[in-house]
């Protein structure tokens, strides 16, 4: 699957909010409309199509804001370990994903990811 | 060009701005949005595309802290609450303007109207609202009507045409508004 290759970040984000939404068994209707969204855009996004991975922005965004209303409460504490889910977000990002984001520099998007040239690798094909 | 990808930056870093200050969360809640979404390469790569990435998020993002001022507020005071609601109807016609061929596009119009339908006491005042929160949506068919030539944008006539049975279209169709239903086996599009 190309987006578990290319952007793992953007399945654990969806991954955590939906597992945390069940495990709270939270049922405020903008928790319920955020799934909804996050549900739909992972059941109707094609994961190798051209373009693919623009569908996952939109749900990915849900998940944030789910993500973040669910742990609303238990982050709102004083103290330096409140911050640790965000540092722990920010490490995944940059260790699981092949040329991050955050660090990135001017080569980002040029001819040096590792994968083969796909519909789905649109810095890879449009360069 | 370069007009485009700069708009597209505002409009990205606006919705983060409204993510971290506009979403009442605590910094620690509201730094962890940020991160996943900073880190996610579907929404970098995204977010200076100069397509309707940006303002789709944006929106969607003013959406949610609407549905959530209204959510706290609620039952204080009914004008206020109906004007609420109008806004959220309003930026969910502006979202399924902004991306009428989108994959998501029931599901953030259901965000607002679903709530409005059960609150709204009258059908009066629910199809006053809609079809002021949903003219934007409504001129722009009336203008792609006159202007095109056909209402909807041409990947949708293009995917139309793509040789698929119009039984199995008109039933994937009927699936799109219930994400959750099982009843209809539906497949990646």
């Amino acid at each position: 699957m190309s987006q578990i290759t290319f952007d793992p970040t953007s399945l654990l984000v969806i991954a955590c909010a939906l597992v945390l939404l069940v495990l709270q068994r939270e049922r405020r209707t903008v928790c319920a409309r955020l799934r909804d969204c996050a549900l739909s855009g992972l059941h109707r996004a094609d994961w190798r199509r051209l373009h693919g991975r623009r569908y996952f922005a939109l749900p990915l965004l849900a998940s944030a804001l789910l993500l973040a209303l669910l742990l609303r409460e238990q982050l709102g504490a004083e103290g330096a370990t409140a911050y640790l889910p965000a540092a722990v977000m920010a490490a995944a990002g940059l260790l699981l994903t092949v040329h991050p984001t955050l660090g990135a520099n001017v080569e980002y998007g040029l001819a040096i990811m590792p994968f083969p040239k796909a519909p789905w690798d649109e810095r890879g094909v449009w360069r | 060009m370069a007009a485009g990808l700069l708009l597209s930056l505002g409009l990205s870093l606006a919705t983060l701005y409204l993510v971290a200050f506009r979403l009442r969360l605590p910094a620690p809640a509201a730094l962890l949005a940020m991160a996943g979404l900073v880190s996610s390469k579907s929404f970098v790569d995204y977010s200076t595309s100069g397509l309707e990435n940006p303002l789709t998020h944006l929106l969607f993002v003013l959406l949610v802290a609407e549905h959530l001022r209204g959510h706290e507020a609620a039952g204080c005071d009914p004008e206020a609450e109906s004007r609420r609601r109008a806004l959220r109807v309003t930026f969910a016609g502006w979202v399924a303007r902004a991306e009428p061929t989108g994959h998501h596009g029931w599901s953030r119009c259901h965000f607002s109207c679903r709530p409005m339908a059960v609150c709204t006491n009258t059908f009066r005042g629910a199809g006053k609202t809609l079809v002021v929160g949903f003219a934007p949506l409504l001129l722009w068919e009336l203008f792609a009507v006159v202007y095109y030539g056909f209402p909807f944008p041409n990947t949708a006539y293009a995917k139309l045409a793509a040789g698929i049975p119009s039984s199995e279209l008109w039933l994937q169709g009927l699936a799109t508004p219930c994400p959750r239903s099982r009843l209809i086996p539906r497949r990646c599009s």
